[in-house]
C-alpha cells in the first residue's frame, strides 16, 4: 500500500466514523468530531460521503416513483417536526438537494444551488438524520448504509460538486442551530411515515 | 382609489379559474392607472383572504398551518412549485397577518406571490358564485377605502 493510499484509507475511516457518530449520537459528534471535520483535507471526503449516503436514503425513501410534490411535502413535514427550529432548514435548498440526488432532469441548477457549500452540507446532514430516524435504522443498519455509500462514493466523481470548498466559517458547528442539533430533535421525534411516488412525475 | 368594473372582473376571472377570460380582461388593462388599481385590488384581496384563513388567535399565528398550506399549494403543480419560493410565500402571509417584514423581496415577486397564494386560498375555500361575488364586493370596497 502506498503512502497516498494509506492516507486515503485513514481519511475514509475518519469520515465513516464521523458520519456514523453524527447519525447515532449527535451530541458526541459535536464534542469529538467538529474539529476533525474542520481539517481541510478531510472536509471534501466527508462531504462526498454525506451526499453518497443521503443519495441512498432518498432513493429508498422516494423510489420507485418520485414526484416533486412528494419532495415538497416531505421537506415541509420535516420543517413542521422541527417546530421552533424550522428556520434552520432552507426548504428550497433541501428540495433541490433531494431532487438532484434523485436525478430530476427538470432541475437545471447544480449543487450547491447558489447557496453556501456549508449550508448545502448542513442541509444534507439534517435530511439524512431525518431519513435514518424515519427508517428506524439500528447501529448495524447505519453501518450497512454508510458502507454502501462509501462504495458508491468511490465510483462517483463527487468532485464535480463544490462541496469540499472551504468558505471561511467552520462547517457544521455551534449552538443548537446546527445539523447535529437538528439531528437530536429528529432522533427524539421520529419522522412521518409517507408513501412513495415514479420515474419523475409531473408534480 | 376608484376600482373599475373591469379591474374587479379581471381579478374575479382569475380567482374563478377562468384563465382565458382572465387573460382577455387583463389585456384590456392598458394604462398605468388600470394596472395600479388592479394591483391594489389584488393586494387587498390577498390581505383579506389570508386573514380569513389564518386569522391570528390571541395574537398568535399558526406557523405550522402556514407552512402546511404553502407546501400543499406548491405541491399541486410543478409551475407553482418553481415560481413560488416557500420562504417568500410564508413571509408574505405572515406580513399580511401583521408579522415580520418583506425586506429584500422585489415587487414582481410580491405580485406573483399574491396571485398564486390568493388563487390557492380561494380554490381551497371553493366558494359558490355568490360567495365569490361577495368576496369581490368586499375587497373592492376595501380597496376604495370603504
Amino acid at each position: 500500500m502506498t503512502l497516498a493510499n494509506k492516507r486515503s484509507t485513514s481519511l475514509e475511516d475518519v469520515s465513516k466514523k464521523a458520519l456514523r457518530i453524527h447519525i447515532l449520537d449527535p451530541d458526541e459528534w459535536e464534542s469529538k468530531y467538529v474539529s476533525k471535520i474542520e481539517d481541510a483535507s478531510l472536509h471534501p471526503e466527508y462531504g462526498a460521503l454525506i451526499l453518497s449516503t443521503l443519495q441512498i436514503a432518498v432513493i429508498d425513501k422516494f423510489s420507485p416513483a418520485p414526484s416533486l410534490g412528494d419532495v415538497i411535502r416531505y421537506v415541509a413535514d420535516l420543517r413542521l417536526q422541527l417546530g421552533e427550529h424550522a428556520g434552520m432548514l432552507n426548504p428550497l435548498l433541501a428540495e433541490k438537494a433531494i431532487r438532484s440526488l434523485l436525478g430530476d432532469d427538470a432541475l437545471k441548477e447544480v449543487p450547491p444551488f447558489g447557496e453556501n457549500p456549508e449550508d448545502m452540507l448542513s442541509t444534507a446532514l439534517l435530511l439524512l438524520a431525518s431519513l435514518v430516524a424515519e427508517a428506524g435504522l439500528d447501529e448495524s443498519g447505519v453501518d450497512e448504509l454508510i458502507n454502501e455509500a462509501t462504495d458508491n462514493a468511490e465510483k462517483i466523481n463527487w468532485s464535480s460538486l463544490p462541496i469540499g470548498q472551504r468558505t471561511g466559517s467552520p462547517p457544521l458547528q455551534g449552538g443548537s442551530d446546527t445539523a447535529a442539533g437538528a439531528a437530536s430533535i429528529l432522533n427524539a421525534n421520529p419522522g412521518p411515515s409517507r408513501g412513495v411516488g415514479g420515474s419523475w412525475k409531473g408534480s | 382609489m376608484k376600482i373599475t368594473d373591469l379591474q374587479a372582473a379581471t381579478l374575479r376571472a382569475q380567482l374563478a379559474g377562468q384563465g382565458e377570460e382572465h387573460q382577455r380582461l387583463l389585456s384590456q388593462l392598458t394604462t398605468p392607472e388600470d394596472r395600479e388599481g388592479y394591483s391594489l385590488l389584488l393586494a387587498v384581496g390577498f390581505f383579506e383572504a389570508v386573514n380569513r384563513r389564518f386569522q391570528a388567535k390571541r395574537d398568535a399565528v399558526d406557523n405550522d398551518a402556514i407552512i402546511d398550506f404553502v407546501a400543499n399549494l406548491r405541491a399541486r403543480t410543478r409551475e407553482v412549485a418553481e415560481r413560488l419560493d416557500p420562504v417568500v410565500a410564508e413571509k408574505m402571509i405572515l406580513h399580511a397577518l401583521g408579522k415580520g417584514d418583506l425586506v429584500g423581496i422585489d415587487e414582481n415577486t410580491k405580485l406573483s406571490g399574491q396571485i398564486l397564494i390568493l388563487s390557492g386560498l380561494i380554490a381551497d375555500s371553493a366558494p359558490t358564485e355568490a360567495e365569490l361575488d361577495a368576496f369581490m364586493s368586499k375587497v373592492k370596497g376595501m380597496a376604495q377605502g370603504g
